[in-house]
């Protein structure tokens, strides 16, 4: 496991870029937006122009597009299996047979739409991902949170949760593997063997890992308090999430073509 | 028959922007019965060299680490076989504790080893008497409730019980009190004396001058230094260029010949270190 | 008034009925380097945390710049006075970069955004980590690990920093690049009370305080404690360093070594004479 060498965590990729600069609040709610309107349009075309939109800022993101056909690889099994129940399974005109299987043409155009729909999904969510930090995204996801605060609902103390999660796995990966290798070095296997007696064999590890979580969350919480930290009292902020003159105009850009785009289509 | 490792190489992430040569063209030998120490700081290859020793890691190439004529690099080799004979005990090793009481944590290793239940009891006695742990006090106790000393001699325990023939530490004594590491140390020569083969890799010369016969030390992935503990520790130059310190009596002594002359610094224990220093005193009184 | 006043002070901690602390007496002044040791269980870390007000005591008064522990609302400014690094690296570092984690204690004292911006630069340029501002936490080295744990605790502008065993868990580049650091501070005007059972550093501070079960069983200059012969030591549960025993052995044989004389170079040269 030598994921302890790279520098990024989860998918962010660091560049110079406008899209990178964006408020991270501002990339949350142009992504929500474009999901939502993936599902209002029912026309080729429409879905053609969002891919381009898509593309578009793709390329302005400096961010290689092999990262983003990588973000379709974990549901490709999906895209297959779905793309495929639409093209033989749907009622229509029939185009072509093959397989002993009727392809009809609103399959055709189902799948179309259900397969472009998934690649935009999962674009414009990598989107997002590859151009934020987490540290960002935590802070995205504490101010959308924030009105939640009235019906206590405790955002600052969730955000601050999420970061220390963030900052540990690649610390408890590291222990993880370790701990693995001393282990093995008993004896013990990690391979072999069905389902059952896996998790079982996993017990070794898991154990310690708790009991070293609970340890670690306690040296925490009290370094933490050696700090002035204080549950429920505010904080400030290094970088205090601040919108600007782009990212207004990048929302009202961004939304208007896509209003426009929804009602012509 | 002896753990014999030639030529040996390994390169991490090999093919990638970040591949790092951890080890390069390492040879040694570990013979039977005797206590090698390996000196190296953090990134001189030391726990890949380690991991190699019982196949955690595999060579990339045949015939390059061959434990009792063994070429673990064979792709049918028993691993567990190798694993009961090398016996690693990494560094910080009480964070692999996991039973709930001390008796089963010991036994996990007999009983991977698919050891007769029988046969299991009597080692799980054997090795924590090994370091100095009753086993009628100790066996029900919870391992997360002990000292750290314990904690340290229950996880030693649990790969003696293992009976190895060779028994490779790293760092054994590293963030434990003084007296403790005192203790361990003893103990450690002890299961020597009892026919273990001890490989014992540290940073601390104080240490290992105590207790190893010879000594490899490693830089940067390669052997800078290799020969008997006598040998090495007399090459104060290059052990000083290699950024390492040499026990204190031995420097004491070297810096006194340096400015007097005639002083056998070859001495690595307090004892005989400074008589040879009154000795000298004596001498350089009568000339004046 | 001292700048950090204990007065018969005594410490249980709850469930346990024995006292950890008993009536210990001990001042610090500002820009004192003082090391605090003993054994595992002589009370070491309980000591350093009342001081800090993370613990309180159960009798006797802990005074904090005239602040009185024992009064909430004094609490966080006692802590802002007198920060704390602790043993295990990587258990104190909260954030996912340096930056980030050297900020984390001024957020938490509510500073606005271009103060913490000027004190995160100070730190980061007096522990030497500027250049690795972005780095997360886990690529750092242990010694970078205590680095940056020192600079966050500078980021609180402190007046004191207790050091719990920084360097217990390092190995020995790393431990001699902290060691260092915080004799630099020290140097600067840092008051500094360092919690080690390593006699190496002991010998690097003004003054030591020997903790036996609880109680103080020995206060002096380092040069103080070391002349003490290696039994005296033993007495008092400190394991004499190497050094320390040739010295002592010399001693025994009949040699006359005066109490200065605390390292190999000193005791060559003493010798050639």
């Amino acid at each position: 496991m030598e994921i302890k060498n790279s520098l990024t965590i989860g998918q962010y990729v660091p560049a110079d870029s406008i899209i990178h600069k964006l408020d991270p609040r501002t990339k949350l709610i142009s992504v929500l937006f474009f999901m939502v309107i993936i599902f209002l349009i029912e026309n080729l075309i429409g879905y053609l122009i969002l891919l381009l939109l898509i593309c578009l800022l793709i390329v302005i993101s400096r961010v290689q597009f092999k990262y983003f056909i990588r973000g379709l690889r974990p549901i490709l099994i999906l895209i297959v299996f779905t793309v495929f129940l639409q093209l033989f399974f749907t009622k229509g005109t029939p185009l072509v047979s093959m397989l002993g299987l009727i392809i009809t043409k609103e399959g055709v155009n189902l799948a179309i739409f259900i397969f472009l729909r998934l690649v935009l999904l999962v674009f414009s969510s990598s989107l997002l991902t590859l151009t934020t930090s987490p540290m960002e995204l935590t802070s995205a996801l504490e101010w959308t949170l924030y009105p939640f605060k009235v019906f206590g609902l405790p955002s600052s103390e969730i955000s601050m949760m999420m970061t220390i999660a963030l900052r540990f796995i690649p610390t408890i990966l590291e222990e993880t593997d370790r701990l693995m290798k001393a282990q093995m070095a008993r004896g013990a296997d990690f391979e072999s063997g069905g389902l059952l007696k896996r998790i079982q064999n996993m017990i070794p590890i898991l154990v310690p890992l708790f009991i070293s979580a609970f340890r670690r969350a306690d040296e925490l919480a009290i370094a933490m308090e050696a700090r002035c930290f204080q549950v429920g009292v505010k904080r400030t902020h290094l970088k205090e999430l601040c919108f600007n003159k782009r990212d207004y105009l990048f929302l009202v850009f961004f939304i208007s073509i896509i209003i426009v785009v929804s009602f012509i289509f | 028959m002896s753990i014999e490792v030639k030529d040996l190489t390994y390169i991490y992430d090999e093919g990638f922007v970040f591949a790092k040569k951890a080890l390069s063209n390492i040879s040694l030998n570990i013979l039977e019965g005797e206590i090698v120490g390996i000196i190296g700081h953090t990134g001189s290859g030391k726990s890949t060299l380690v991991q190699h020793l019982n196949g955690l890691i595999k060579p990339k190439k045949a015939n390059t680490v061959v434990i009792d004529g063994v070429d673990i690099f064979d792709s049918k080799i028993n691993l567990k076989e190798i694993r009961r004979k090398v016996g690693v005990v990494f560094q910080y090793p009480e964070m692999q504790l996991f039973e709930e009481t001390v008796e089963k944590d010991v036994s996990f290793g007999p009983r991977n080893l698919n050891i007769p239940e029988e046969d299991v009891k009597e080692r799980v006695k054997n090795a924590l008497e090994m370091v100095s742990l009753d086993y009628e006090k100790y066996k029900d106790r919870s391992p997360f409730l002990l000292s750290g000393g314990e904690k340290r001699r229950v996880a030693i325990a649990g790969i003696l019980a293992m009976n190895p023939k060779y028994l490779v530490l790293d760092e054994p004594t590293a963030g434990l009190d003084p007296w403790v590491r005192v203790e361990i140390l003893n103990e450690l020569l002890a299961i020597n004396g009892k026919g273990t083969t001890l490989v014992i890799v540290s940073h601390d010369m104080d240490e290992i001058s105590k207790i190893a016969s010879r000594i490899y030390v490693l830089n940067r992935g390669s052997l800078a230094l290799e020969g008997s503990s006598d040998y090495v520790f007399s090459q104060f130059e290059r052990i000083k260029e290699l950024g390492l310190s040499l026990p204190q009596i031995t420097e004491i002594l070297y810096m006194l010949n340096k400015k007097l002359g005639g002083v056998d610094y070859n001495k690595l224990d307090i004892d005989s270190g400074t008589d040879e220093i009154l000795s000298c005193i004596k001498r350089c009184n009568k000339w004046k | 008034m001292s700048f950090i006043e204990l007065s018969n002070v005594s410490f249980k901690y709850p469930g346990q009925d024995f006292l950890v602390l008993s009536e210990i007496n001990l001042s610090i002044e500002k820009g004192e380097f003082i090391s605090l040791c003993g054994a595992n269980s002589s009370g070491k870390t309980t000591l350093g945390r009342l001081i800090n007000a993370l613990l309180l005591p159960i009798e006797g008064k802990v005074i904090v710049d005239f602040l009185d522990a024992k009064i909430q609302s004094n609490v966080i400014p006692i802590r802002k006075k007198v920060g704390m690094i602790f043993q295990n690296p990587d258990n104190q570092i909260v954030a996912t970069t340096v930056e980030e984690e050297v900020a984390f204690g001024p957020e938490n004292l509510c500073l606005p955004s271009a103060e913490i911006r000027e004190r995160v630069e100070r730190a980061l340029s007096i522990t030497g980590l500027k250049d690795y501002r972005n780095y997360p936490p886990h690529l750092l080295s242990g010694g970078q690990k205590q680095l940056l744990a020192i600079a966050s605790v500078l980021a609180m502008e402190p007046d004191c920093i207790i050091f719990d065993e920084p360097t217990s868990l390092l190995d020995p580049s790393n431990r001699r690049i902290v060691i260092n650091k915080i004799k630099e501070l020290n140097d600067n005007g840092m008051t500094v009370l360092l919690i080690t059972h390593r006699m190496e550093e002991v010998l690097l501070s003004k003054k030591v305080i020997v903790l036996k079960d609880g109680k103080i069983t020995f206060t002096g200059s380092p040069l103080d404690l070391f002349s003490l012969n290696t039994k005296a030591l033993i007495e008092l549960n400190l394991y004499p360093p190497e050094i320390v025993q040739i010295i002592n052995k010399l001693r025994e044989k009949g040699l006359y070594i005066p109490k200065e004389i605390v390292n190999s170079v000193d005791l060559v040269n003493y010798i050639c004479q």
